[in-house]
């Protein structure tokens, strides 16, 4: 595998060459400060620009023309990075050896008209493209509270988070209806041109093929780089820890709780945070796993995560209503035992291993190695062997260093009494 | 009776071989891959409460005990649990349960002796007591609990109950909390003994492996394995073609209504012989007349009437099960159409050849990743006890001759629908947005 990255300017090329797979894919990423204000109508946007486009003016037109050339895939993926928001758009494109010659470059042809030519008359989208993604958001918004998991976790961060970007969540439905086709415009120009550019190309495609080929269907600009800081600095602690619960009409109680992380540098997030986390909640091997699970069969799943981005830790877990009280205490049991240090050896090992495996496990897929190359792009992490070394270098005393930088902030749950 | 099968135009090769003891074995090491994938199954899922035992004796046990055998085959005597042992290299180990099979898997990238080793020890040699199984029951309730408050589970379950006369497929995989609080240590006992042989199990390794490691393990671990009885587990229940109940609308814990509606259909109507054959055509035609590039697709979201939609098929004993899944505003309106569509059903010599581009693509991407060979490889197993050797030549092999006999045999009269509407119905079209632009 090799990887060359080019900065053309207004954006920055980043090549990946390897055999391991069947398929290229395009990546072409932009990023920019979050507001608040503009989640809504960004997520509008990108579904419209992959709803129809100007030489494909229907779904159904644009769907076949995908289906010709040999299932061309192009899909639309955003997330936020702390305080940034990245929307990623991908092709991709079975190679030509399965093909036949040419059948990248006009599915690149195809991806690249998509993004640069909307489905725009006279300074407005298509009417009817412009309601059908309309009426697909309000349903989407107006029923995300189904989905009680996530549903929960979103109340969390809302309240865990008031005022910061931690807070946010994928759109509003009071937002939503104030989107014309006009302002959906105007917001487009603003993505294209103010929004940080990366493009990825990861397939079996030698760089001086692929390099002019990415030149010609999207055509650098002069663009200086504005500096970014992505991530969102935790500094008040809650003296009084926050304790929200809400009645809803589930048979199974949703509990999470959220905690902050202070202080902790990039290194310390990168290498002992990991073993912390994968020895308190991350996995069927875990401490909260075998006591809360295992021990006292209090729900079937239990797990922590962690937002290197926002400095946050969630801890969740699925139980019945009247083993709150007991939960949240085998939970902080758990938590206080990890600053106490009280873990074996083998358990660092362990989750060295486990840390270890993932690592082998990028190469499996091109989102992985593409989302290494961006990490060490954006944020200055290690590459994946120094990333080996170090891990293996990670002490008890690092481990409990860490521990004492998380506290504990928001419980949240969402109470069922069915 | 041993065998290489090069699978053609997918540069992956397949070594097969079933022994004398029945156990079915496929090994596909996969080049440039980090990663090793071993899935060791049993024919045996949720739908087999009522059988004749390994001793000969005719048996009911509880629902839900196929899940339940899955999460105890992992207690163990000595006391080092599975997870732990695993995680001690790094690796994943995990089960699952359908309705006719279960299945146990190891993924990764370092130690494949010893972890493919612990494997057939731990699935092969059960430790079932009175207080580990008491204590399984708390877990599994909240896991059953989890899946009441999802929609969709939600709908597929009372769908099946109304779709399937006499097929535990009427009954969800995990059973309910009162069917688990049943479960005994004996009742495990039974269910393991009768199903957990190799005549009615399977083994698939794929990715980056050695063959001579795996082909040692299995000689002195698996070939070695005696059947306690002739192979069980066939998922035969004579169910009829009508169905229980043909129309339910409920008021349920949704926010957008969902419609799920099921024809049952019988194998031998269609005329085409080979299942996998046959379930792809079915899907080609419903996919050419009511997927996203149908123009019925197209008509119902102008309208208003759909939001999303999925269809699948399932195979059933003889029966084939044909699921049509939406997200209406108007469930009532869109089941009109649909009904309507039905009858006038057409797939065309292009529309196919589309697909078939589709389908070949999606074989040939997939076989670039360990995890999609191990699914397909899997997923015929269950589906149709055998692999397909040449997925592409299959896809190749669909004509339009076929599809319009396969399309003219469909019968869509044995139709169950279900329905669920928010609670409040009315709060939920206030809530929708009119577009003036």
């Amino acid at each position: 595998m090799e990887y060359l990255c080019k900065n053309l300017g207004s954006y920055k090329l980043h090549m990946i060459n390897t055999n391991n797979f069947k398929q290229t894919i395009v990546k072409v990423i932009f990023r920019g400060p979050i507001r608040k204000e503009e989640i809504t109508i960004r997520t509008f946007l990108e579904s419209i620009l992959f709803y129809s486009s100007k030489k494909y003016n229907t779904r159904r037109k644009m769907l076949i023309k995908e289906e010709e050339l040999y299932s061309a895939g192009v899909y639309v993926d955003s997330r936020r990075i702390g305080n940034e928001y990245e929307t990623s758009f991908g092709l991709v494109s079975l190679d030509d050896r399965y093909t036949e010659k040419g059948n990248f470059e006009a599915s690149l042809e195809f991806f690249s008209d998509i993004i640069k030519h909307p489905n725009v008359e006279n300074g407005k989208f298509d009417s009817k493209s412009f309601n059908i993604v309309m009426n697909k958001a309000a349903l989407y918004l107006s029923s995300k509270k189904e989905d009680k998991d996530s549903y929960s976790i979103d109340r969390l961060y809302e309240e865990m988070g008031k005022g910061t970007p931690v807070s946010f969540t994928d759109g509003y439905i009071e937002d939503l209806k104030t989107i014309t086709r006009e302002s959906l415009y105007e917001y487009y120009k603003k993505f294209v041109s103010e929004s940080d550019m990366d493009i990825y190309v990861i397939g079996s495609m030698p760089f001086e093929e692929v390099d002019p080929l990415i030149r010609k269907y999207f055509r650098p600009t002069k663009y200086k780089k504005r500096m970014s800081d992505f991530f969102i600095k935790q500094d008040k602690k809650r003296i009084k820890k926050l304790k929200v619960i809400e009645e809803d009409n589930v048979t199974q109680s949703k509990l999470n709780l959220g905690y902050k992380l202070y202080d902790m540098s990039l290194d310390e997030k990168e290498y002992p945070l990991v073993l912390y986390s994968i020895i308190l909640g991350g996995g069927a091997d875990s401490k909260l796993f075998k006591d809360v699970r295992e021990k006292n069969s209090l729900c079937y799943y239990i797990y922590d995560v962690i937002n290197n981005y926002d400095n946050i830790m969630r801890i969740s877990a699925g139980i019945s209503k009247e083993s709150y009280e007991k939960c949240v205490k085998l939970i902080n049991k758990n938590f206080k035992n990890m600053e106490k240090g009280l873990f074996t050896d083998e358990d660092i090992e362990k989750a060295k291993e486990i840390y270890i495996s993932s690592l082998n496990n990028i190469y499996e897929s091109e989102e992985g190695i593409i989302s290494m190359y961006s990490s060490m792009d954006l944020f200055g992490s290690d590459d994946i062997e120094t990333r080996k070394r170090k891990i293996r270098k990670v002490t008890r005393e690092d481990i409990v260093k860490v521990a004492k930088k998380i506290s504990l902030d928001t419980i949240y749950m969402l109470e069922g009494d069915k | 009776m041993k065998q290489i099968i090069i699978m053609n135009k997918l540069d992956i090769t397949m070594h097969h071989e079933k022994f004398s003891n029945g156990l079915d074995v496929y090994l596909v090491p996969i080049k440039d891959k980090k990663k090793y994938y071993i899935t060791l199954g049993t024919y045996f899922g949720s739908t087999t409460t009522e059988f004749t035992d390994y001793k000969g004796n005719k048996v009911k046990v509880p629902n839900g005990i196929a899940h339940f055998l899955e999460h105890k085959v992992f207690a163990s005597k000595n006391g080092i649990d599975p997870m732990s042992f695993y995680s001690k290299s790094g690796t994943d180990c995990n089960a699952s349960t359908s309705y006719n099979n279960t299945k146990y898997i190891v993924l990764g990238t370092k130690n494949f002796k010893e972890n493919f080793e612990y494997l057939i020890d731990f699935v092969m040699n059960p430790y079932f007591t009175e207080e580990n199984v008491e204590k399984e029951k708390g877990i599994i309730a909240q896991e059953i609990n989890m899946y009441k408050d999802d929609p969709e589970s939600r709908i597929d379950d009372v769908l099946r109950a109304n779709l399937y006369v006499k097929n535990n497929r009427k009954i969800n995989v995990a059973g309910e909390v009162a069917d688990i609080e049943k479960i005994t240590k004996d009742d495990l006992y039974t269910c393991y003994n009768t199903f957990y042989n190799p005549n009615n199990m399977f083994l698939v390794i794929a990715g980056s492996f050695s063959m001579k490691d795996a082909e040692e393990i299995i000689k002195d671990k698996l070939e070695v394995l005696m059947n306690r009885c002739d192979r069980r587990g066939e998922e035969v229940f004579n169910e009829p073609l009508n169905v229980v109940k043909d129309y339910v609308k409920e008021e349920e814990n949704v926010l957008v209504p969902k419609m799920l509606i099921g024809f049952k259909m019988k194998s031998s109507d269609i005329p085409i012989k080979d299942d996998a054959k046959r379930s792809i055509y079915i899907s080609a035609i419903l996919t050419a007349n009511f997927g996203k590039t149908s123009k019925f697709y197209e008509k119902m979201t102008e309208d208003n009437l759909l939001s999303s939609s999925t269809f699948y098929t399932e195979r059933a004993g003889d029966i084939t099960t044909v699921y049509f899944g939406a997200e209406s505003t108007f469930p009532d309106e869109l089941l009109e159409k649909f009904k309507e569509k039905l009858k006038n059903l057409k797939i065309t010599k292009d529309s196919l050849d589309r697909l078939k581009k589709v389908y070949i693509a999606s074989e040939i991407r997939g076989s670039g990743y360990v995890n999609s060979v191990m699914g397909s490889l899997v997923g015929d197993l269950v589906r149709y006890h055998k692999v397909t050797n040449a997925p592409v030549d299959l896809y190749e092999s669909l004509n339009i001759d076929d599809a319009k006999k396969v399309l003219n045999s469909l019968n869509f009269d044995n139709m169950s629908t279900v329905i669920f509407i928010p609670k409040n119905m009315k709060s939920f079209k206030e809530n929708k947005i009119e577009v003036n632009n």
